[in-house]
């Protein structure tokens, strides 16, 4: 029973070694787990590509000599070309340089949006947990809000705070919650029926202890799912608020802005319209197949 | 005499349900001396654990439940602090161990940091202290390579391990009282000798009282230096171990001695059994409430309770006619 202390340095060096071996494998195994479902690995490099654009935008463009908002008058509704691999548009902006700029919107309004709703809805769910009248009353709220189809609260929401982008992620953020709280609560009420959370009880921890230390951890996973499917829809709300002139407004290069301008010039202009709606489309998709693969790795019972 | 820990004075804990209030315990007294095991044994649904989550007040006093009674820890009334106030008792000075060691622990923190817990809760101590003194108490509970096990989650520990975990934690701010509930039950036959043995030598060492409750009357047999006997939320029967074994009084003491199966017993008789089953809370009998079960019970039995009375020095019965001389009555031909 005393052994252990006689252990020599090295001995001990080598049974630490064998054990962060141990910790490697374990993490190689989740890793193959996850490359093995292709649909995932092809949502993780969309991802990935599409925060690369957005936070490579202005070094890409600028290396091309482009520029998202000046616009040229003779280049007016040019096909797309080695000079503008993605067109220009009615009044005569580079359209490759806006969609990269675009990328740079919709990826901060996601990310933003995922991870403020995330917490925000996390510490509701949490709390909501603990107490029945506080429960009724939060878990009501969220009912209400859920009653309204997102897009029209949204729009409501701008109407009544005005366009621009922090706005945006205001009301965007109000609309995601509801979803993160109710699964952070379901999930929190099931942890805290364990014996663990009554052990922790018995050994002293209070109630915020219990919560953010011990019920915290256990309910992580399903909320990053979550989080990862709150980010795509973001994205295409923000799409849809700026497609309906709610958004951001106009001059800035926008996914959906660019969409309402193309509108007119859908015959005349096929490009205008094509990549902005590509690009919208791919990073939406990227971010679901992505949120999938997270919850076939994280939650086994869901998965195969 | 040697000092009390734990005075439990006319304990009740009744819980608020759809049928209106329902007494869980009712009038429950015992003590724990220090250095002492005092073994709780009564079929499931007799109390056991209600009492024992009781002392710790670990119901949600808003809602459930209702207490009445004294419950002193070293001479202070627990019932007397503030609800908010009882966590720092909790852990410190009382301490609890569970049935299923193996849910138990949390999943996701490794096992060091969950014996760390109340050490940081308690006594503040810094993360390099506490993680200093829980590579203390694993080797005090007989994990080897403590150094290694500390960065270990429960699921890479063996069900015998994490039960000793269990009790590191439990054991971690040294407290005054164990309250040690079926802590063998989910482990296997080989693994709870060692956790009872250990137990009983943490027992010494620290000169604690443990309140060891169990359906088991072997174990009591071997650890316990007094027992208390409780059937229905009441006890019906308190004594020292030798004689109770040697004289069990109560018509349910002696039943469920009877039902132990004897290794040198005669094969082709069928084990012994109580009959009936234990009644619902909200029907209990008027008088002896073990008397619809009793072979013994008389009209006065179905009318009267029988009050706790001393039959011998340090020897109480809740019985009317209580069964004097020899182990092995009636019940076991």
């Amino acid at each position: 029973m005393q052994k252990d202390t006689a252990r020599t340095p090295e001995e001990r060096a080598a049974l630490e070694a064998a054990r962060r071996q141990l910790v490697r494998e374990q993490r190689a195994v989740n890793l193959r787990r996850f490359l093995s479902n292709r649909l995932s690995v092809v949502g993780l490099c969309i991802v990935t590509l599409m925060l690369l654009t957005a936070l490579l935008a202005p070094v890409v463009t600028g290396a091309m000599g482009l520029d998202p908002y000046s616009a040229v008058v003779r280049d007016r509704l040019k096909p797309p070309s080695a000079a503008h691999p993605f067109g220009t548009d009615n009044l005569g902006r580079d359209i490759f340089a806006r969609v990269l700029y675009g990328a740079r919107i919709s990826m901060t309004i996601g990310l933003v949006v995922g991870l403020l709703s995330a917490i925000i809805g996390t510490t509701l769910g949490l709390y909501a947990s603990t107490n029945k009248v506080l429960d009724n009353v939060l878990m009501r709220l969220c009912d209400g809000l859920k009653a309204i189809p997102n897009i029209l609260l949204a729009i409501t929401l701008m109407a009544v705070l005005g366009a621009n982008m922090h706005n945006v992620i205001i009301s965007l953020t109000v609309v995601s919650i509801p979803g993160v709280a109710r699964i952070a609560r379901s999930q929190a009420l099931l942890v805290r029926e364990q014996t663990y959370v009554e052990a922790m009880r018995a050994a002293g921890a209070g109630k915020n202890r219990i919560l953010w230390r011990h019920v915290l951890p256990n309910i992580l996973s399903p909320v990053i799912v979550q989080m990862t499917f709150n980010f795509a829809s973001a994205i295409i709300s923000e799409a849809s608020l700026s497609f309906l002139g709610a958004g951001i407004p106009i001059p800035a290069p926008s996914w959906g802005g660019m969409l309402n301008e193309a509108r007119a010039y859908i015959y005349t202009g096929w490009w205008m319209i094509a990549f902005p709606a590509v690009f919208t489309m791919l990073s939406v998709l990227g971010f679901n197949l992505f949120g999938d693969g997270l919850r076939d790795l994280l939650d086994p019972l869901s998965g195969r | 005499m040697k000092e009390k820990v734990l005075e439990v004075q006319n304990l009740s804990t009744s819980f608020h349900t759809e049928r209106g209030l329902l007494k869980a315990i009712d009038g429950v007294s015992f003590d724990v001396y220090k250095g002492e095991i005092l073994g709780v044994v009564g079929e499931s649904g007799c109390g056991k654990s209600v009492t024992s989550q009781s002392i710790m007040r670990l119901y949600d006093e808003k809602y459930a439940v209702k207490y009445s009674g004294r419950v002193l820890l070293n001479g202070r009334n627990l019932f007397d602090i503030p609800y908010k106030r009882m966590q720092d008792v909790r852990g410190a000075e009382i301490s609890m161990i569970f049935q299923d060691a193996l849910s138990s622990l949390n999943p996701v923190l490794q096992v060091g940091d969950q014996i760390m817990e109340p050490l940081r809760i308690h006594q503040k101590l810094s993360k390099g202290d506490a993680r200093e003194k829980a590579v203390e108490m694993l080797r005090l509970v007989g994990i080897p390579a403590p150094e290694k096990r500390i960065t270990q989650y429960p699921h890479e520990l063996s069900g015998g391990m994490r039960q000793r975990v269990m009790i590191a934690i439990a054991l971690a701010c040294r407290p005054r009282l164990l309250i040690a509930d079926e802590p063998t039950t989910a482990l296997d036959v080989t693994i709870q000798a060692q956790i009872m043995e250990l137990i009983a030598s943490l027992n010494r060492q620290l000169d604690m009282g443990v309140m060891l409750i169990t359906h088991d009357l072997a174990v009591v047999a071997q650890m316990c230096s007094r027992v208390v006997v409780m059937y229905l939320g009441q006890i019906v029967e308190e004594a020292d171990v030798l004689s109770l074994f040697d004289r069990p009084m109560h018509p349910y003491t002696r039943g469920l001695m009877a039902s132990i199966p004897q290794l040198d017993g005669d094969r082709t008789k069928r084990l012994y059994m109580i009959s009936g089953t234990v009644p619902l809370l909200s029907q209990i009998p008027t008088g002896c409430r073990f008397a619809p079960r009793c072979p013994y019970a008389t009209e006065r039995c179905r009318q009267e309770m029988p009050p706790l009375q001393e039959a011998e020095a340090g020897h109480s019965v809740r019985c009317w006619q209580p069964v004097r001389g020899g182990a092995q009555g009636k019940e076991a031909q």
